[in-house]
């Protein structure tokens, strides 16, 4: 059997109508799935944010004092950063201002991969190493918050002359 | 002198005639091209020698054709009447993509549905020229330009028209440099292939590995007869995301899939026997296989510029060229394309996201004519 007829009795419309339909809607529906995704993840980011400002409500009075307020016997250590070791310190200050502390470091790091900024980790590498942050004590064991009692300043003042 | 005679007419020589000739003449051309063209020459060097393996005129009965039962080939070939060969291709070719070009700008998938019209187009054809649906629905699938998909399939449907389908799919996914630039030339304006497309978005690691696992339930529970390729195929690119089984993903990306390319290569082209494969059909398989790639490539073209009449960020028509899945060469001539109307035009990354859609595509249209074939 030739021409139209064939398509007829082998149901060769049907066929090819369903085709492709088939394989526009599991490419439209994958699609449309992918592109909210990222929307997807940021609902399920705001929930444990939610419990941890909660957490930190809580636990903020009896472990968190010496991450927000440096101890007076504690003298303020100057550190000096590279060009880009100070994008990276400002990306990041904005970026745990707006999660709130303490933070994982995991999820600064996923975030920061998400915003697209250059090299993170060994921009986070760097702040860990000039002690601009540390790891939380107590029952934050795990998580992370900046150090109060570290300065970042444009120069460090000579200490041995200031001393002598 | 009675036992020189004997030898002679024993010989290939004695045997031949012009049927293995030609067939000699195309295996040393598919090895012509594959060295000194570059065209697709992992695929094309193996089918051109399988070719040259299997047009040796040899005794029936002596256990050495790829059809006699027993012999090494037919052992060998057992892997792709089975259809165990393409799904073990699709591992590797999942643990080698990188998907983030296509989950940075979803809406290009699209692109890879649209490519696929050639497909069914091509079936509706095959049916009017007097095909059953079985060969219909296996040569239609040519037009997907996936050549472990075409096999797959055609081993599913037409076991017999494997060769002459495998020869063709792969000859054109090799002449994509060749085939489809008059195309998109013919279907767009300058003003459009000079349209730039934004820089796509940074994808996270965590959108990369949930992507195979949602992306195979999805497609798979639509269409659950592309199971053994799409499985495969996200199976293979989530090795690669997780980091964590690197060693499974190298494997698979090197070790597996070249020894497959090779085993795949060398049993489809000695399965072209002379005598099997030079026939009528065999030429009509060939001239519909060229025009669901056509139509394929033209389908891609026109559905990128029916999107850019509804949407408000213009897209690149040549890309729709690329949701043909021969991957990453269709996306390399729109790269090509592109860059020659406007050098700084770089087309290549936003190409493979209709690239890799079509790979998917193809593998859900492969699913589907089988379930209906059934």
């Amino acid at each position: 059997m030739y021409g139209l007829k064939a398509i007829t009795a082998a149901h060769g419309w049907t066929i090819a109508f369903l085709g492709v339909a088939v394989v526009f809607s599991t490419l439209a529906f994958l699609a449309f799935i992918m592109a909210h995704l990222t929307w997807l993840f940021d609902m399920v980011e705001r929930i444990p944010r939610f419990f941890s400002s909660k957490r930190d409500k809580v636990l903020t009075p009896k472990s968190m004092p010496p991450r927000t307020q440096p101890h007076e016997s504690e003298k303020k250590v100057q550190v000096m950063l590279t060009e880009d070791e100070k994008e990276a310190y400002r990306f990041f200050e904005l970026l745990t201002g707006k999660l709130g502390e303490p933070f994982s470091l995991q999820e600064v790091l996923e975030r920061a991969e998400e915003l697209g900024l250059r090299r993170p980790h060994y921009g986070l590498y760097q702040l860990l190493k000039k002690g601009l942050i540390k790891e939380c004590e107590g029952e934050c064991l795990g998580f992370y918050c900046w150090s109060r009692n570290v300065e970042v300043v444009e120069e460090i003042r000579n200490k041995s002359k200031k001393d002598r | 002198m009675e036992m020189i005679l004997d030898f002679i007419s024993n010989t290939g020589f004695a045997m031949a005639d012009y049927r293995h000739v030609i067939m000699i003449l195309v295996g040393c051309l598919f090895i012509y091209l594959g060295i000194a063209r570059h065209y697709e020459p992992l695929l094309l060097i193996p089918i051109g020698f399988g070719i040259l393996m299997g047009n040796v005129p040899v005794f029936k009965g002596l256990g050495l054709g790829i059809y006699e039962k027993g012999s090494v080939l037919n052992y060998l070939y057992f892997g792709v009447r089975q259809g165990i060969y393409p799904p073990l291709i699709f591992l590797g070719i999942g643990a080698m993509t990188d998907f983030s070009y296509m989950l940075a700008q979803p809406k290009l998938m699209l692109l890879g549905a649209a490519a696929q019209l050639g497909i069914f187009t091509t079936f509706l054809c095959a049916l009017m020229l007097g095909f059953a649906p079985n060969e219909a629905a296996s040569i239609g699938i040519i037009g997907g330009a996936d050549g472990p998909t075409a096999i797959f399939l055609s081993a599913k449907l037409a076991p017999e028209l494997v060769g002459p389908i495998a020869i063709a799919a792969y000859s054109y996914m090799a002449l994509v440099p060749v085939i489809q630039p008059p195309i998109m030339k013919l279907l767009t304006t300058r003003e459009e292939r000079l349209i730039r497309m934004k820089d796509p978005r940074p994808v996270s690691k965590r959108e990369r590995i949930i992507f195979p696992v949602v992306g195979f339930l999805l497609c798979c529970f639509l269409a659950p007869a592309a199971l053994p390729l799409l499985g495969m195929l996200f199976f293979g690119n989530l090795l690669k995301e997780c980091m964590v089984a690197d060693r499974l993903a190298h494997t698979a990306r090197t070790a597996i899939i070249d020894a497959i390319t090779i085993l795949l290569g060398i049993t489809v082209g000695a399965s072209t026997q002379a005598d099997v494969f030079l026939t009528k059909k065999s030429i009509g398989i060939f001239f519909l296989g060229a025009a669901s790639f056509m139509i394929a490539t033209a389908g891609g073209i026109l559905f990128a510029k029916l999107m850019n009449l509804v949407s408000k960020e213009k897209i690149n028509p040549l890309l729709g060229a690329a949701g043909v899945s021969a991957v990453p060469d269709s996306a390399r001539v729109v790269q090509l394309i592109g860059n020659r109307e406007d050098p700084n035009n770089y087309l290549l990354m936003h190409a493979m996201a209709p690239n890799i859609a079509g790979v998917i595509g193809s593998a859900v249209a492969a699913g589907v004519l089988w379930s209906f074939m059934m």
